[in-house]
């Protein structure tokens, strides 16, 4: 055997290892693009980890806001400091770091809180303060359009209450509803 | 001319490391990502990302004017309401029954339900009205059902019950008002509705803790947890007057929508219960805050674990509360399961 064919040789078995671990990665792949991480709202003690541990820059976990179990509140305890001055839109009187809730007024006495997505970094501040005192229609999800679905969540690994794992990616949210937590 | 289709060893080799670096680089997925987080240690996020309710969650000693004397297991899964009956004898309701406890705290009769019990009461006679999601029934002590009535409509979502007379009052926190009932279910008015023309100030009612009950003064008594009052009606539905104020300081009600839970002392006094930061409290017959019969450091010793044991806690939970002849007060503990008892302390 010559130079070149023992070369020829290696390169072929080479390319058919390289193609059959190719293969074996892609249908890895394929089964793991069937699911996305997600938070379950049920489990979520709001540590504030989301916000520092995703591998994104900034996290791909945002808080939601579930309006069917919003009780659209004037004094909303995901909005205002637990002690406001006064219940208006004054940055003072604003729960969230970062300005990232919107207030509505919507009919006396009903206000309507929506999240601005981009400014909102999933520190779960909200989460906590509409969950203790109120239905807890602020909750934490992972946004798809966001999240680039690692192998291994790097949030899900911190998480201390293993609220996050794998679910469908045909049904990727999880939300709360009125009947309260699932058995 | 023959075409030279001979991959030489540079071409091969360059080739093949283009390709490489591709699927790696496809294979890993985040390669391509430019806002990736820049690798070495987090750091936690400072003090102004933490919701800090600290200060709230300590109650000044000279306010406490109860100590908790007993912890009686209610054997429910998802203990609900709770209230006297005669005789020192007290109901507690949860998962799909009624128990009859007596004054030690030993089970005397359980009562089988269709459905998960809303709210209870006992009138005249030692009945028990039960209200169900959007029904009541009417059983005697032995546990024989008198009375059931037809269903308030689709929306009906009890929480409350309350009986003068031959008038049933029932709160409805489906609709946000009260209805007013024969012993029949027949429908004799409703009020409270928000934009109503009833001259009421109109029910805010966020999450279903909606309350009721009549008081020795002959008052319909509710609580109107989104405007943090109690609210006093006659018992046509004309509103009299209110009191309670919104606030996380101790004589205050805290968060959205509170009190949850109240109930009345022999001498008229009110008892309190809040959600969220959790405090059962005294008022006085004209709603000035007298003091504590426990606060939250007393109530929730570990509020992650409680919420993980309370299926209610998604919602925030509260206590319910009753009141017996000797001036006890029963908190009913979703989380522990329990009867809290607290008895005054010797002055």
């Amino acid at each position: 055997m010559n130079r070149r064919n023992f070369i020829n040789g290696v390169a072929r078995v080479a390319a058919l290892l390289g193609l059959g671990g190719l293969a074996a990665r892609l249908l890895q792949h394929a089964q793991v693009a069937h699911t996305v991480w997600q938070i379950d709202p049920w489990k979520c003690t709001y540590c504030g980890k989301c916000a520092t541990e995703c591998v994104l820059e900034l996290s791909a976990v945002k808080c939601v806001q579930f309006y069917d179990i919003c009780g659209y509140c004037d004094f909303c305890t995901g909005y205002f400091e637990p002690q406001p001055n006064k219940l208006s839109t004054g940055a003072e009187n604003q729960l969230c770091p970062t300005g990232a809730i919107v207030r509505k007024f919507i009919e006396d006495p009903y206000y309507e809180y929506t999240i601005n997505e981009p400014l909102c970094i999933g520190c779960a501040k909200c989460v906590k303060g509409c969950t203790l005192f109120g239905n807890g229609s602020f909750h934490l999800q992972i946004k798809h359009d966001r999240c680039v679905n690692c192998n291994e969540c790097s949030i899900a690994k911190a998480c201390p209450a293993n609220a996050i794992h794998r679910i469908p990616s045909n049904k990727p949210y999880l939300f709360k509803t009125r009947e309260g937590k699932p058995s | 001319m023959k075409k030279n289709t001979q991959v030489n060893r540079r071409g091969f080799l360059g080739a093949g490391l283009l390709a490489g670096s591709s699927v790696a680089s496809w294979l890993t997925g985040c390669g391509g990502q430019k806002n990736l987080r820049k690798a070495g240690k987090r750091q936690p996020l400072d003090a102004r990302f933490t919701y800090d309710i600290k200060a709230f969650e300590h109650t000044d000693p000279k306010l406490l004017l109860y100590t908790e004397t007993a912890q009686i297991p209610t054997d429910f899964q998802e203990p609900k309401r709770i209230t006297a009956g005669s005789n020192g004898t007290f109901w507690i309701g949860g998962d799909q029954a009624v128990k009859r406890l007596g004054a030690d705290g030993k089970r005397h009769s359980t009562l089988t339900l269709a459905a998960t019990p809303q709210a209870l009461t006992v009138a005249e006679q030692d009945r028990l009205f039960v209200a169900l999601k959007d029904h009541f029934e009417i059983y005697d002590t032995a546990g024989k059902l008198l009375q059931k009535s037809e269903s308030l409509g689709p929306k009906t979502y009890l929480t409350g019950i309350a009986v003068a007379g031959d008038v049933i009052f029932l709160a409805d926190a489906g609709n946000r008002e009260v209805i007013r009932c024969d012993m029949t279910g027949k429908v004799i008015g409703r009020f409270g509705r928000l934009g109503g023309k009833d001259g009421t100030p109109g029910f805010l009612i966020p999450s279903p803790y909606f309350h009721l009950l009549i008081g020795g003064d002959g008052l319909l008594w509710v609580n109107n947890s989104g405007r943090h009052a109690v609210e006093a009606y006659t018992l046509d539905g004309k509103y009299e007057f209110s009191w309670g104020q919104p606030g996380m300081s101790i004589e205050n009600f805290c968060g959205c929508c509170n009190p949850v839970y109240f109930t009345r002392l022999l001498d008229g006094r009110f008892v309190t219960s809040e959600k969220g930061l959790n405090r059962i409290k005294i008022y006085d017959q004209k709603g000035q805050f007298v003091g504590v019969v426990a606060g939250p450091e007393q109530l929730v010793k570990d509020r992650e674990q409680a919420a993980k044991a309370c299926a209610n806690c998604n919602i925030g939970f509260g206590f319910d509360v009753a009141c017996d002849s000797q001036g006890r007060v029963l908190a009913l503990d979703p989380a522990s399961r329990t009867i809290r008892i607290f008895s005054p302390q010797a002055t």
